[in-house]
Order: structure tokens, then C-alpha cells, then sequence
């Protein structure tokens, strides 16, 4: 972990160092490490129940109750361990320090407010910003998710928008305080084919442009080839591959690998 | 009307005849006519029986309305829908029970669409009771094995299982009553790759072994190839290209087909893009 550190001389933004979650006596995640140095792209595919949904959620600081963690979590910056850290630690560095973006935007987002106070609340939640200047800013950040007439998305309600419109202001919103970090888990999953695209296009924009590090979950490795340069495997709770993503993508050694990339190609018509 | 048409009902489980279906939006002005939106504009369509039909198109292309149409839970604005030989477009609800026995569905949320009250054995038991049908409970055994399901499973309820167990038990509830045509709507968009796979794999083997038609509607192409051996692409209400599924996904004629393949992620492509930013990265 360290020698990554060193050998470049530039901090990792996250390291994980032997994560482990159980729940109720069995052990769910067996074991993860993983860094990421600054503007890293890395993804985490596997199948439901590989524990990767786990893995980013103990990153965020989001394991629900009933869930334990040992091991650590650490980011540059922070003094404490992340695993196990109080929820006022945790608290100044989610919405802050990292941003997150979920599968369902609808239930990300709250149903009784306008868009663009949402985006906002993230910007003086965190004392980045005014309450009016952050309200200003919503507005220009809706804009750079390419948002058609973001003063009216500013004033619609989450409803009143389509499933990827949903998905760009829950991105404007992890992207509202810069953060150093971008959780994605499955993003793009419940969007249609070209609704994805134009997401996945936007997600590589705007982490490119802020400079943030990626940490991208999904079961779909030609998704995450579009927009990470790392991947790990997961299976059954623990990483069976991890390498850059041309490498494992052309010459997999796990057979878990091989057969995630055979669905995933559904290759051949009807018969074959 | 229908005597002239019997020849091609006679052939066809699915015969949209120049449907149209349009709403009508909230009232803007007092002084003009509420807007009117056109969800279908004069589609035709024909599905020959027991063959497997894709209907493929984005959010908004009329998919749903054009399901709802087949399943005779909307009605057209103009035209005629023929189910099974029988024009559905003018028959009152009365008259379209025992067709819609003759029409199962399958949709994209299991968990939405089984009772979490219900017993698996009384959910797939459901179909079978309406019709009136004998030996209920060994037809229940009998299609549960057919998805892949033990007889194990039959006291349990929808949330002891995965989301892929649970698609197997609503297609083992859609086949139960030997329906002449089986709807499966976006029915593995919310599956990952794995249990996607064998999903598409059973519908595959089913529709092999039994005698229904499917017709099956997604997003993705690339889908639709593993399962249809036809299919039709509808944007904004229209179907703008129609054929066999291997020649439009090998050789697309509408550049909306093209943008809707291009946009199907592949490894391949994938690959190509990991390896453009590698190469801007290291130059």
C-alpha cells in the first residue's frame, strides 16, 4: 500500500488495507485492499451478492446497521481510521471529500424538494458556499451536466424529470464540492442503453475535468472499461483478479472473470 | 371487416393494423384544445405464430403504450389489434377475459409484480385456478422444475428469493396456464450480466419446448438478438425499421438503428476506449 505512495511521492487518496464485513456472525466481504492514487479510475465488478455494493457503502461510511466492519479505511488528510470512525467524522467527509452517485436517482434525491435547492444544500451543508451564492451555483452546475434550461430543472421537482435527467442532478450534486473522491455504484444500470452512454460520457467529463479519483461499481464489465483504467473482480465476498482493465479484459485469468465477460457479451444470436 | 382479414389472423398471434394511440395532455388554455400527444403513429405490425418477436426502442418510443395495446389493457386511438385471431380493438372487458388468459406477462420488476403476501405455490396457482383448470398442483410442480425451481419452494414467499429466483417464478406463473402468447416487458433490465444470461437462456429453452409466442420488448439490442428472431425498432411512436434481428443488428439500414447499436456497450468497444485513454495518458 505504501509503496505506491512512495514510489511516486503523491498520497493515495483512499487506502483500504484488509476490509472485512459480517453480518450476524458471517463473514460477507473476506478481506479487500485497494488504493487510489488522485485522478484514478478504478471499477469493481462482480455479480449480486459479490460484495461490492458492501465494499463502496463501508467506504462511504454508509454500512447499515447490523452490518460490522473490521480493517481500515483511510483517506488523505483524515487522521482517523474510517472503519468504525463516529458519524461526525464521517459526516464532514461525505458530500465533501467524496461524492456518490446510486443506481436509483429517484430515491437518492428527495421527493418534496426542488432540484435546485438540493444542489445547493450540498454546497452550504459543507460551509463551502452562502446560502444564495450556493442556490447561483446550483444553477451553473445543473448546466455543466448538460442539462437543457437548468433554471427550470432548478425549480422542477425530481417527478417532473426523466430517469437520466434524474441521474445528471444526482452527478451535479456529488460534483457540487469538488470532491477529491466519486463513488459510483451501478450508475447507469436502471437507465436505457442511450441514456447510458450519454451518462457514462458525462461521468468520464466531469471527473476528468474535476480531477477527482473514481471508484466505479457495476456487473457490467463493458460498462466499466468505458470508464476505468483499474479493475478488481469480486467473488463470493473476496477480489479473485485485479489489474488494468485492457489486461483483464483481454487475457482473464480467473474463470469467475471469464464467465462475468461471457454474459456480458450475450454473444451469438438464438441457437448458436 | 373480419372476413376479409381471416386469412391473415388465421396466421398471425399479434396483427397491429395502422394503430395510432394518442393522449391528451392537461388542458394549457382555457381557449385552445388541450395538447395532444402522439404515442403511436400508424404502426403496423405483424407476429407470426410461435415465432419470437423484439420490440426494441428507447424511453419514450411507445414501447409501453404499444404492450399495453397487445395486452388489451389500452385501447387505440384508430386502428385494429388482433390477438389471436380476434380483434380486440372494439371487444367490451366482458369479452376480452378469456382472451387475456390466452395472453401472459412478464415484467421488468418481479418484486412489484408477485403478491409478497402470497405463497409461491399460490402465485403460480393464480392463473391456473381462474381458468378452472384440473390437477392445479402438479401443472404448479411441473412448470416451477421447468424454470429450474424445486418443489421446495413452494411455501416460501417472493422476498426469500434473489431477484433472478424471482423472474423465474413470474415466468413459471406466466407458462403455467399454456398461454398462446407470452409479453415479457424489459423482463432482464434489472438483472445483472450473470442472471441475465440465464434468464434469457431459460426464456430461450422455453419457448423452444413450448408453444407460445413470445413477444419480447427491451431497450437493448443486443438482448432482443439472444432471444428474437425478428424484430421491430419504434422511435417517437413510429417503427422505423423491421426485419430479421440478425440482419438489422449485422447490417442496420435507419441511422436511429445505428445510434440505438452504437450505444449497446461491448466489450470490444469498451476495450477501444480504455486503450484511447491509455494512449492520451502515456503519449
Amino acid at each position: 500500500m505504501s509503496a505506491a505512495a512512495t514510489k511516486s511521492g503523491v498520497e493515495p487518496v483512499l487506502t483500504v488495507a484488509g476490509l472485512r464485513i459480517s453480518a450476524a456472525g458471517t463473514e460477507l466481504v473476506h478481506g479487500v485492499d485497494l488504493t487510489l492514487m488522485p485522478g484514478e479510475r478504478v471499477g469493481i465488478i462482480g455479480a449480486s451478492g459479490s460484495g461490492k455494493t458492501l465494499t463502496c457503502m463501508a467506504i462511504a461510511g454508509l454500512l447499515s446497521g447490523g452490518l460490522t466492519a473490521t480493517g481500515t479505511i483511510r483517506m488523505s488528510d483524515v487522521a482517523s481510521n474510517l472503519v468504525g470512525a463516529r458519524e461526525s467524522v464521517v459526516a464532514k467527509i461525505r458530500g465533501l471529500r467524496t461524492g456518490m452517485v446510486f443506481q436509483e436517482p429517484m430515491t437518492a434525491l428527495n421527493p418534496t424538494m426542488r432540484i435546485g435547492a438540493q444542489v445547493a444544500e450540498v454546497m452550504w451543508q459543507h460551509k463551502k458556499h452562502r446560502r444564495r451564492e450556493a442556490r447561483r451555483l446550483a444553477v451553473e452546475l445543473l448546466e455543466s451536466t448538460g442539462l437543457p434550461d437548468p433554471e427550470r430543472i432548478a425549480r422542477a421537482y425530481p417527478h417532473q424529470l426523466s430517469g437520466g435527467q434524474r441521474q445528471r442532478v444526482v452527478l451535479a450534486i456529488a460534483m457540487a464540492n469538488a470532491p477529491d473522491l466519486l463513488i459510483c455504484d451501478e450508475p447507469t444500470t436502471a437507465l436505457d442503453v442511450t441514456v447510458q452512454a450519454k451518462v457514462l460520457a458525462l461521468i468520464n467529463e466531469r471527473v476528468d475535468e474535476g480531477g477527482a479519483a473514481l471508484l466505479f461499481i457495476s456487473h457490467d464489465l463493458a460498462v466499466v472499461a468505458q470508464v476505468c483504467d483499474r479493475v478488481l473482480v469480486m467473488f463470493e465476498g473476496a477480489v479473485v483478479e485485479a489489474g488494468d482493465v485492457i489486461s483483464v479484459l483481454s487475457d482473464p485469468q480467473h474463470h469467475h472473470t471469464r464467465s462475468l465477460l461471457r454474459d456480458t457479451e450475450l454473444s451469438g444470436g438464438i441457437g448458436e | 371487416m373480419t372476413t376479409e382479414n381471416e386469412t391473415d389472423t388465421e396466421t398471425d398471434a399479434v396483427l397491429i393494423d395502422n394503430v395510432s394511440r394518442q393522449f391528451k395532455r392537461p388542458r394549457q388554455s382555457l381557449f385552445s384544445p388541450p395538447p395532444v400527444v402522439d404515442a403511436l403513429v400508424e404502426v403496423n405490425l405483424r407476429v407470426p405464430r410461435r415465432s419470437r418477436f423484439g420490440i426494441v426502442g428507447e424511453s419514450g418510443s411507445g414501447k409501453t403504450t404499444l404492450v399495453r395495446l397487445i395486452a388489451a389493457l389500452d385501447r387505440p386511438t384508430s386502428g385494429r389489434v388482433v390477438i389471436d385471431g380476434n380483434d380486440i380493438s372494439q371487444l367490451s372487458d366482458k369479452a376480452l377475459r378469456p382472451l387475456r388468459e390466452r395472453l401472459q406477462l412478464v415484467f421488468q420488476d418481479p418484486m412489484g409484480s408477485l403478491d409478497p403476501r402470497m405463497r409461491i405455490q399460490d402465485i403460480v396457482a393464480e392463473p391456473l385456478q381462474v381458468q378452472g383448470s384440473a390437477d392445479v398442483r402438479d401443472r404448479v410442480v411441473q412448470v416451477l422444475e421447468q424454470v429450474g425451481m424445486s418443489a421446495d419452494v413452494l411455501r416460501r414467499y417472493p422476498h426469500q428469493f434473489s431477484g433472478g429466483q424471482r423472474q423465474r417464478i413470474s415466468i413459471a406463473r406466466a407458462i403455467a396456464p399454456r398461454p398462446a402468447i407470452l409479453l415479457a416487458d424489459e423482463a432482464v433490465s434489472a438483472l445483472d450480466v450473470t442472471i441475465r444470461a440465464q434468464i434469457l437462456d431459460l426464456l430461450d429453452e422455453l419457448a423452444a419446448a413450448e408453444d407460445f409466442t413470445l413477444v419480447f420488448v427491451s431497450h437493448d439490442l443486443s438482448v432482443i438478438r439472444r432471444v428474437c428472431d425478428r424484430v421491430a425498432v419504434l422511435h417517437q411512436g413510429r417503427v422505423v425499421e423491421m426485419g430479421l434481428t440478425e440482419e438489422i443488428y449485422t447490417n442496420p439500414q435507419q441511422q436511429y438503428t445505428k445510434d440505438l447499436l452504437a450505444a449497446v456497450p461491448t466489450l470490444d468497444r469498451g476495450l477501444a476506449m480504455a486503450r484511447a485513454r491509455r494512449d492520451t495518458m502515456t503519449p
